[in-house]
This record gives structure tokens, C-alpha cells and sequence, in this order.
């Protein structure tokens, strides 16, 4: 395909000089596509004559088959062409002419068949017209044979274009055919993007507000403004110079797209470097903004970002594999794209990198989500336990029946012995739903524990502690839990129990100790995994995740419970 | 409580001293103090060492010791020569514990109406309120043997034992007296004579010889003798 057009621009070289310079348009040819109109001659200057059909126009500067006249400021030109037509035509065509202006005139065969924007003499003069031209050419004009056009074209507006000027004659219906098609292809792409960028505000808002998903929406919503405003083909009706103004913003948007882009993944896969990197690219940026196009900047930005997701992978962060997989679609679409005529493969990528991106967000939120239920359901269930705690009907119903005796023997004793449960039912009904306590409140139902089985053993039970300050905070119930095992598992013999909480801090660690003097023989030891020491356990995960030991054994003259915290 | 030539002879098992405290007070209260000889112990240890060396005839038992389980006690003092009554919170157990032939179950906390009934239970067991025994144990070559009382045909005394004579023909030997054991076999078992105590199901009729001898015929074709006295309270419970 791309030979085919070679060969074709070769002879028309070749053949310049010495025929008159004109296109030879099959009209098979225009089966298929618009075909752009080339060989253009110019002159900067204005003739009434310059319209007509016969003109001798060797002495005109040849263009090349760019039309661009507006990088040179010219504010005044006429550009002639031939058309021969090398059959019959039923149908009708038209003249499809986009970013050429100004204002322009359009002659063909001498006579003028239609005007874009007002042609003037000076800028206040001139009206500029639209963008986009469609002029239908009637079929007594585009008979077999040879055909001139000719186009008065004023810029003393000094509108200055990024794209080259094109202008193709096609079959009225192919050409209104393909302003549709693009309009609607590139109103998809920006409403995709838009989305995307509505998606990830969404979940930037919903999900704790994780910066880098705001920053993933900016992009996005940048880069689907971009894309309007980049392919103004859409806006048919739109004026040259409200478009040219809109146009101007399309290289500021690229730039501030890569500073999104970069801060999204400085963000998402954050290092200690990461306000650093940020910093340097908007430095950068800053700084090349008027040096490099928006062509390079999107090369540097992908760059940039394609170096910094590898580096993630190397570090091994979620969802690192899945930019990466974005960024290499991006620039395959791209790369296609750019070998074909229309550039729509870098909106593709772009769609596909989004894409890639949210899925991983999506996927990343989800799974928070679920850790999150799970965090929630045991920190429920760790709360019946503990509740359950306090009304096990072992410990309920002995010490009903110790509270009996005493009502009946020592009622005295018997208020003493109410008032200590009273106050251990208290204490647990108020720390029931929290994660961490005052270890005032934990020394508390220790106490009150300690008291009530004093009551019931007939033996005195004291807590000293060492090296508590009041301040702490303890997952509640756990020293309780171990003075409880401590209790039952021991002083089966003995009318006076010792406990001891120790607590020591070294470094970064906190050491908890818990003593007893408990008479338990050797073949006594109870298995460490009773439900008690399973809650223990996971009231420790709760709120010291990975950083805690609990260790329990017997001594000399009693049970060492330790429990090491790292901070 | 009927007059005792000797004081009865009490182990009460609690690791919680008020609570043993109370069980022994009641216990003084119901039985009369001078009629008992209270032992406390708070380890199951302590109270199998003396079971084991003294004869005793009522246990006073909780479950749950020390954290402990004391339902192997349990089933090694139903094989006893005493009768047991468990006190205890955990009421889970309490069905289990009947099946094995526990005088009573107490659950607590308890009053003395409630321990005073168990007492009762002591001397003359016909309420048969609670769920019957399924299992007694005997005590062989020291070792704990489960027999299902299904599998027992009839129960001969034998001095302060009693033979079991099961179905299967095989004769165990019992601890507990004709008298004691009887109190906690199911209603079926009904006392036939002084010596004898049969399974009601097995009986295919009673025989009299004239006399004041009587005697019953089993389906296996036993026969077994029948007191005069024993054999009128019968006949009048069938009227």
C-alpha cells in the first residue's frame, strides 16, 4: 500500500516540470476514499484574474504537498491546482477543506462556488471561518476532463495552524460518512476516558482517599479533554479562530498530563523518593515547556513512567505487572497508529492503559474491602468472646453458690462479695467493644477477679505490678484471661496467691510479665492452647499485627507468662 | 435418716472452699452431727488415694476441679462400694452422669431442700425421676470395665458385693451391696429376695409352691426364689 502511494509521488515528481501540474483522480478511486487534492501552486499576492481557468501559473512557486502557508505569515495567497477526471461521474462530489484560513474563496473553473469566513483586507476586515469545510461541487463541473481550482485564501488574523492544511474531493456521501465516523470514534475515546476518569474520582472519594486514584482521574480527565480539542475535525461548524484559541491549550494539557501521569505512579507505588521525583518531572517539565513539543512530551512522559513501573516490579508492588502491561499496549497502539493515516492507535493506548490501571485499582479496592470485613468479623467475634467471658456459666454458677453460702452465714462478707463482681461486670461491660484499654481498667477486673476467688477459695489473692505507669494501652481482658488460667490451674492447696505484672521496655520492645506463685505440679501443666490463651492471641494480631510473642512455662516457684510487643 | 450403728463416712470433692464449706454444713445439718465423718479434698488426687484406702459410703463429687475433669473419677467411683452424688456447674454433664449410675446430680447453686433430697435418694430410691443408668462399672485386675445394664439378667447379693449375671451367661463381681445397687438401677430391676434383684422383662411368671414358697421363672428358663415378703408387695403392686 505505502509502495503503491511512493511510486505514485515519485512519477508525479518526475512528471512536474513538465506537464501541467494538475491531479489525474480516477474515479475508481473514489470508490474508496476521499482523495486528496495535491500539487498545488501558489502566489502571495491577489488578482481577480488568478481565478480563472486559464491562467499561465509557471511562474508560481511550487509547494510541496504540505500546505502550511500560516507558518510563514503570509497574510495573503492564492493556491491553484488541475483536476482532470478521467471518466464519467453520476455522482455528485465534494470539496472537503479543513484548517486552511483565515478566510477563503473557492473558484473552480472560474466561477466561485463557495466562501469560508470573509476574505479581508486588514484583520479588521477579515472574518475568519470554519474549521472544517464541506462544499459540494455540482455535476456539470466535475465532467470528464480537465478541471481548474482555484482558492483566495486571507490570514491577516495571523492564525497560525498546527496541522498542515488538507484538502480532498470525494463522493458527497464518503465524506459526510467520514466526519461521522470520526466524530463518533473520537466522541467514544473521550467519553471512555471521561469515565474513567469519573470511576476513579469515584473511588478516590469512596475508598480513603487514596491520592494516587485522584491522581489517575486527572489524567484521565485531562487526557479526554485533550482528545476533543486535538481532533476539532468533529466540530464542523466550529470557527478557525475559536478553535485555533482551543488548540492553544493542547500543549499545556500534555504537559500537565505527564505531571498527572508521574504523580500517579510516584503515589501508587510510593518510595521514600517520592515528593522528589514529583518535584524534578514538574521541574523538567517546566522547563522544557516551550524547548520540546507535545510529541516529545508524550514520548518523555511514557519514558518516564515505563522506567519508574519497572522499577516497582523489581520492588514487587501490587498491581506494578498490570501498569507496566498498560504502558506497553499504550505504545504498541501508538506505534500502529502512527504508521497508519489516522493517529486513533495513541487514543487506543491510551484507553488501554487506563483500563489496565483501573482494574488493578478495582482490584486492589476490592481485596482492602475484603480484609476489611475480615478485620471487622473478628474483631465482632473477639468481642463476644470476651463478652462471653465475663457470663460462662462455670463462673456465674460457682460464684452463686459461694454468694449463697455467704448470704446465709456472713451476709457482710456476702455485700463485699457482691460488690466485687459488680464491679468486674462493669468494667467488662464498658471495654466489651474496644481494641486497646487503660491497663488502669484491666488491673481493675484483674483485681475484682482476684477478689471474688477469694472469696470463693477462702484464700487472699493479691496483684502488685512494677513498672506500670497507667498510662498503657492493653487489648483488654488479656491479663485477665492469664489470671484467671492462673487461678484455676493452680492453688488447689494454697490460701494465699501472688501476682506479679511486670513490665519492661528495652529498645523498641515492651515486656509484659506476668507471675504467679501457683502450686501446679509438673503433671498438671494445661495445654497452652486452651480458648483462653487462642483468645489472648488474637486480641495481640488485632492490634499489634506481626509484632508480638507470648510465651508460658513454669519456674521454680510458680507460672511466667511473658508477653513481648515490638514497636 | 435411719439410725446408723456407725458414723456414715462422707468424701466431699470441691476445689472451692466456700462452696465445700456449704456442702459440708448441709451435709452436717441434714445427716445430724454426730451421725457423720466429713472428709474434704480439694485434688482428685488426694481423694483416690483415700477412696482407695478407706471404705467410705457417700461421695460428694465435682466435675470440674481445677480446671480438671472429673468425670474419670466419676466413672472409677461408680465402681465403688459407695454411692455418689455429683455437684457441680456444668450441667452438660449431668445426663451422662446418671447413665453411669449417680445417686444424684446437683446442679448449683443449690439449696438445702436440694441436697436434702439427694440424701433422701440415699436411703430409698422409687421416685426414679432422673434418667435411668445405662452402665455399671466394675473394677477388674484394676481395671475399669463398662457393663451396659441391658446386658444384666439378674443380681445376686454376695456379702457386701454383688454378682452380676449377664445375659451372655458371665458373672461380674460389684462392689456396692445388693441394697446400695439397687438404688440406682432402672425401675426395672425389682427386688425379688433378700439376695435377688431381676430385670422385670425377663420374669415369665411367679410360681407358688405352697407354703410361703414362691419362686419365678425367667425366658431363659432360670429359676430364681422369691421372698414371702418381697413376693406380697409385688402381688400388691400389681393390684
Amino acid at each position: 500500500m505505502r509502495f503503491k502511494y511512493f511510486l505514485i509521488f515519485f512519477c508525479l515528481l518526475l512528471t512536474q516540470g513538465f506537464l501541467y501540474s494538475q491531479n489525474i483522480i480516477n474515479y475508481e478511486k473514489l470508490d474508496v476514499n476521499p482523495v486528496a487534492v495535491k500539487n498545488w501552486k501558489t502566489n502571495y499576492s491577489d488578482s481577480s484574474s488568478w481565478k480563472n481557468a486559464q491562467l499561465d501559473d509557471a511562474g508560481w512557486t511550487v509547494l510541496d504537498n504540505k500546505i502550511n502557508l500560516s507558518r510563514v505569515a503570509v497574510p495573503f495567497y492564492w493556491l491553484r491546482t488541475g483536476i482532470e477526471f478521467t471518466g464519467d461521474n453520476s455522482r455528485v462530489l465534494s470539496l472537503f477543506i479543513v484548517s486552511l484560513g483565515g478566510a477563503f474563496e473557492v473558484y473552480w473553473d472560474g466561477y466561485l462556488i463557495d466562501t469560508n469566513g470573509k476574505i479581508g483586507k486588514d484583520s479588521l476586515s477579515e472574518v475568519a471561518g470554519k474549521a472544517l469545510k464541506v462544499i459540494p461541487i455540482s455535476l456539470n463541473f466535475t465532467a470528464k476532463g480537465t478541471h481548474t481550482l482555484a482558492i483566495r485564501i486571507s490570514n491577516y488574523s495571523n492564525l497560525e495552524i498546527r496541522h498542515n492544511s488538507y484538502i480532498a474531493l470525494g463522493t458527497h456521501d464518503q465524506i459526510t460518512n467520514r466526519i461521522t465516523e470520526k466524530n463518533t470514534y473520537i466522541l467514544i475515546i473521550a467519553s471512555v476516558l471521561f469515565s474513567f476518569a469519573l470511576f476513579n474520582l469515584v473511588l478516590f472519594w469512596g475508598f480513603n482517599k487514596e491520592i494516587s486514584l485522584l491522581f489517575l482521574s486527572l489524567f484521565s480527565l485531562v487526557l479526554s479533554i485533550k482528545t476533543v480539542l486535538e481532533t476539532y475535525y468533529i466540530f464542523t461548524n466550529f470557527n478557525l479562530k475559536g478553535y485555533l484559541f482551543l488548540a492553544g491549550f493542547i500543549h499545556p494539557l500534555v504537559v500537565i498530563s505527564g505531571i498527572f501521569l508521574v504523580a500517579f505512579l510516584v503515589f501508587k507505588f510510593t518510595t521514600p523518593y517520592t515528593k522528589h521525583i514529583i518535584l524534578a518531572y514538574i521541574v523538567l517539565s517546566a522547563g522544557g515547556y516551550f524547548l520540546i513539543s507535545a510529541r516529545a512530551f508524550i514520548v518523555i512522559m511514557m519514558s518516564v513512567a515505563s522506567i519508574y513501573t519497572l522499577y516497582a516490579i523489581y520492588k514487587k508492588y501490587e498491581g506494578s505487572l498490570l501498569s507496566l502491561i498498560g504502558l506497553i499496549g499504550f505504545a504498541v497502539f501508538s506505534y500502529i497508529g502512527y504508521l497508519s493515516a489516522y493517529n486513533y492507535g495513541y487514543f487506543l493506548g491510551i484507553v488501554f492503559f487506563v483500563f489496565c490501571i483501573s482494574i488493578s485499582s478495582a482490584r486492589q479496592i476490592s481485596k482492602k474491602i475484603y480484609l476489611h470485613s475480615q478485620v471487622e468479623i473478628r474483631a465482632t467475634r473477639l468481642e463476644s468472646q470476651l463478652l462471653k467471658k465475663n457470663i460462662q456459666p462455670h463462673f456465674i454458677l460457682n460464684s452463686l453458690s459461694s454468694l449463697q453460702e455467704l448470704i446465709e452465714t456472713s451476709p457482710q462478707q456476702a455485700n463485699e462479695f457482691i460488690e466485687a463482681l459488680a464491679d468486674e461486670f462493669r468494667v467488662f461491660s464498658q471495654i466489651a467493644n474496644e481494641k486497646l484499654i487503660s491497663i488502669r481498667d484491666e488491673l481493675k477486673i484483674c483485681e475484682a477477679h482476684l477478689k471474688i476467688m477469694g472469696f470463693r477459695k477462702e484464700a487472699s489473692f493479691t496483684l502488685t505490678t512494677e513498672g506500670i505507669t497507667g498510662t498503657e494501652m492493653v487489648p483488654p481482658a488479656v491479663f485477665h484471661t492469664l489470671v484467671e488460667n492462673g487461678l484455676t490451674h493452680g492453688y488447689a492447696k494454697k490460701k494465699s496467691g501472688v501476682f506479679l505484672l511486670k513490665k519492661e521496655m528495652f529498645d523498641k520492645e515492651i515486656i509484659y510479665t506476668l507471675f504467679n506463685d501457683s502450686d501446679i505440679s509438673k503433671a498438671h501443666i494445661p495445654e497452652n492452647k486452651g480458648t483462653g490463651m487462642k483468645y489472648i492471641e488474637a486480641r495481640l494480631q488485632e492490634s499489634f499485627p506481626g509484632r508480638w510473642s507470648l510465651n508460658s512455662c513454669p519456674t521454680d516457684n510458680g507460672w511466667l507468662v511473658s508477653i513481648k510487643i515490638i514497636d | 435418716m435411719t439410725e446408723r450403728t456407725d458414723s456414715m463416712k462422707i468424701v466431699i470433692v470441691e476445689d472451692e472452699a466456700l462452696t465445700a464449706k456449704r456442702i459440708k454444713r448441709l451435709t452436717v445439718k441434714i445427716t445430724g452431727e454426730k451421725n457423720v465423718e466429713i472428709s474434704v479434698f480439694s485434688t482428685l488426687e488426694d481423694a483416690e488415694s483415700f477412696i482407695d484406702k478407706t471404705s467410705i459410703d457417700l461421695l460428694l463429687l465435682d466435675l470440674n476441679l481445677n480446671g480438671e475433669d472429673g468425670f474419670n473419677l466419676l466413672k472409677k467411683a461408680i465402681a465403688g462400694s459407695f454411692h455418689t452424688i455429683v455437684i457441680s456447674a456444668n450441667v452438660d454433664k449431668a445426663l451422662e452422669a446418671f447413665e453411669y449410675g449417680v445417686l444424684d446430680f446437683i446442679p448449683k447453686p443449690f439449696s438445702e431442700e436440694r441436697l436434702r433430697k439427694a440424701f433422701a435418694r440415699f436411703e430409698k430410691y422409687d421416685d426414679h425421676v432422673n434418667p435411668p443408668a445405662k452402665y455399671l462399672s466394675v473394677i477388674k485386675r484394676d481395671k475399669l470395665h463398662i457393663i451396659k445394664i441391658e446386658n444384666v439378667l439378674f443380681i445376686k447379693g454376695a456379702g457386701v458385693y454383688s454378682e452380676l449375671h449377664l445375659r451372655n451367661s458371665s458373672v461380674e463381681l460389684h462392689n456396692k451391696s445388693l441394697s446400695v445397687i439397687h438404688n440406682i438401677l432402672p425401675p426395672e430391676f425389682i427386688r425379688v429376695h433378700k439376695s435377688y434383684i431381676v430385670n422385670n422383662d425377663d420374669i415369665v411368671h411367679f410360681r407358688s409352691h405352697g407354703a410361703s414358697k414362691y419362686d419365678l421363672l425367667l425366658k431363659s428358663g432360670l429359676t430364681l426364689p422369691v421372698g414371702r415378703v418381697y413376693y406380697k408387695a409385688i402381688k400388691e403392686k400389681l393390684q
